[in-house]
């Protein structure tokens, strides 16, 4: 008579049991296991930046949602075989939303979304999506050209110095987006870049400050993990304008402004769509009309005329009537880009290869 | 170019070899008593985060410096101790010192990131410092600045010209007969690797007081390995090592320099530049008919045990 049979497994089963229930009480009405989501980094946080960035969200994100999610964090992960292992490890591991935040990590995403249909994957500033692989960006352009605006109404010498790391698109797209920006408000405004061949070297990000303002650039901006620029400005006493987070603590006197990636409004529709149930692959590419990209942490010695036309050009973004990228525009081998009148689309953004004519410095090969 | 432009880059060109003159002047103390620790990197973000930490804590980049010199004599110590006494492998463990240190130094680093500090001020000479060009190069640095060429200048003396340089050499040359001489083998060794773990704190520091006073991660970018090799190319000899580490801090902002100037050199070449220059230069030494001169110590990585 098996009945009277102890099964073999009771005692487990007990255990399980026990260990269960409070979450079942906990849950109450909702009776529900919390939505694991999971995040992974290429640069370590600790290194500041776009990495922090991701960070902020993910903690704003924790408090908005409490115990309906519960998230996992790793950083410092390298594209390729690295990054398919622990994405695969992420997935094994009961996360039903994963974010892979960098841009060196879509390859793996698609591999592993393809062995993992029942998972939701996200990636961040790619261009590939699959049946269970979206992708996001924040249209940080907009907030280069309003801070590029702001830059060109500051400078006295009439140059702007930028710090850039590695000559892909979206370092590209900044560039060409702030010399726009700063040529909207002073027509004959020169932008110059030194390429540093890193995202996080904080001495040649220094160096290449200290060099750009010997050569006679009142604005420094940088695209870096590393503020070390930002502190070179402010020793120096010229502007500057930080990328990424808030880095208007590395320049308390001359700061002019950050322009700080907002992800929380992408992440909390991300989750609250995985909870509804309602998620789908999109690609979405979020920017001023949400927050997305935002100008943080203006300094003590901005003149007010300065906030009032930045104010008014973001609103012009909102309304739709103002476009960062407009045409006649032409790169710096004389070749036209984009034809007068045109604005080009999204595509066109993303696979941005090339520097606007009459920056300085030109783009490393 | 103006003249404001040169004296600006001499200013940033000699500071940029200060981190790379304070560890490769610990590698070469060391080195020449047989110590060959690869943990520089590790020793170099330990003192840069333990440094940082302190001054912003206590307001007092000089306690950083004290603190991270500090650090640095701990991971001497501790390497000592395992070579020396517990007889580990000295390639082995400086490499394990290298990843405990990079990982240490992120985990107490963490709540520093994002944060700021006046850091170390520079001095301001009297008369000299507004000498045209050269003033604001040579006369309105930093102390630790200051104190880095003291020190390439007292080890100058230390190996090449007092009694104790040469119980050091003999010691880095043949333990076995140092020994038997009656030097005091694993306590010179000892010695010579705690002043070597307190120099590369101390480039370590350079960088997170002087050069970019913030903490990131990894910020030394590696500049622990290109010290290890500074030695090496410049055959162990003190005057040699002052002039490579300035020609390798000269190299990354001549790099950005051409870059800006519309030279069309590939910014990969350039960056290849001073790592070419160091094949060509030992390729040139090891030719020389007076090669022993360029030689290692060697007992360079030699374990040594008087009881045997």
């Amino acid at each position: 008579m098996h009945t009277t049979r102890k099964p073999r497994f009771q005692g487990l089963r007990r255990y399980l049991a026990g260990a269960l229930l409070p979450l079942f009480l906990a849950g109450g009405a909702q009776a529900q296991a919390p939505l694991k989501v999971a995040f992974m980094h290429e640069n370590p946080v600790g290194q500041g930046g776009w990495t922090l960035s991701h960070e902020l969200a993910r903690k704003k994100l924790e408090e908005h949602f409490g115990d309906r999610i519960e998230t996992t964090a790793l950083d410092g992960v390298p594209p390729g075989g690295d990054a398919e292992r622990v994405l695969t490890k992420l997935a094994r591991d009961g996360n039903q939303l994963i974010f892979a935040t960098s841009f060196g990590f879509m390859n793996s995403a698609v591999r592993v979304a393809k062995r993992f249909p029942k998972v939701k994957f996200e990636h961040a500033s790619g261009y590939t999506t699959a049946r269970n692989l979206g992708t996001y960006q924040i249209r940080a352009y907009q907030g280069r050209y309003l801070a590029g605006y702001a830059a060109a109404m500051v400078s006295k010498t009439g140059r702007l110095g930028y710090v850039g790391s590695f000559p892909i698109p979206e370092v590209l797209r900044g560039i060409n987006a702030y010399t726009i920006g700063a040529r909207a408000a002073k027509p004959d405004i020169q932008v110059e870049v030194a390429w540093i061949n890193s995202w996080s070297d904080a001495s040649r990000s220094r160096e290449a400050a200290d060099l750009l303002i010997a050569r006679g650039a009142d604005v420094i901006t940088h695209h870096t993990e590393t503020a070390a620029s930002i502190q070179a400005a402010e020793k120096a006493g010229v502007w500057s304008v930080g990328y990424q987070t808030d880095r208007s603590a590395f320049a308390p006197q001359h700061h002019l402004v950050s322009v700080a990636h907002n992800w929380y409004p992408i992440y909390v529709r991300k989750v609250q769509s995985v909870i509804d149930g309602t998620w789908k692959p999109h690609v979405d590419w979020v920017g001023v009309e949400e927050d997305a990209t935002q100008l943080v942490g203006w300094g003590p010695e901005v003149p007010e005329a300065v906030k009032t036309a930045v104010a008014g050009q973001r609103q012009r973004m909102i309304d739709g009537d103002l476009r960062v990228f407009r045409g006649p525009l032409s790169d710096d081998q004389g070749v036209q880009r984009v034809a007068d009148g045109e604005v080009p689309d999204d595509a066109a953004l993303i696979s941005m290869e090339w520097m606007l004519g009459g920056v300085i410095g030109g783009v490393p090969n | 170019m103006d003249a404001d432009l040169i004296a600006t880059l001499l200013f940033s060109t000699l500071r940029a070899g200060i981190p790379l003159l304070f560890c490769s002047l610990g590698v070469l103390l060391a080195e020449r008593s047989g110590m060959l620790n690869l943990g520089q990197e590790g020793m170099m973000l330990m003192g840069a985060v333990v440094g940082f930490i302190v001054a912003s804590n206590s307001g007092s980049p000089g306690l950083g410096v004290l603190a991270a010199a500090l650090t640095g004599l701990a991971f001497g110590a501790l390497f000592s101790l395992l070579t020396l006494k517990l007889q580990t492998n000295q390639v082995a463990t400086g490499l394990a010192m290298t990843i405990f240190g990079t990982g240490l130094s992120a985990f107490v680093g963490e709540n520093y990131v994002g944060t700021s500090i006046d850091g170390i001020a520079p001095l301001h000479i009297p008369l000299l410092s507004n000498l045209p060009v050269v003033g604001q190069a040579l006369f309105a640095q930093d102390w630790l600045l200051y104190l880095a060429w003291a020190l390439a200048l007292g080890s100058y003396w230390l190996l090449h010209r007092s009694r104790w340089g040469l119980m050091i050499s003999a010691v880095g040359e043949n333990p076995a007969v140092a020994h038997r001489l009656g030097l005091p083998v694993l306590r010179i060794r000892a010695l010579m690797a705690c002043i070597g773990g307190v120099m590369a704190a101390l480039g370590g520091a350079y960088l997170s007081l002087v050069y970019t006073p913030l903490w990131t991660e990894g910020m030394t970018a590696g500049r622990g390995w290109i010290a290890l090799a500074l030695v090496v190319l410049a055959g162990w000899r003190t005057g040699l090592v002052l002039v490579a580490a300035h020609v390798f801090g000269m190299a990354g902002i001549l790099n950005l320099l051409m870059q800006g100037g519309g030279i069309p050199v590939s910014a990969n070449l350039l960056a290849m530049a001073p790592y070419l220059l160091c094949i060509v230069a030992l390729v040139l030494l090891s030719r020389q008919r007076d090669f022993g001169r360029y030689q290692s110590p060697p007992g360079l990585g030699q374990n040594f045990s008087p009881d045997n």
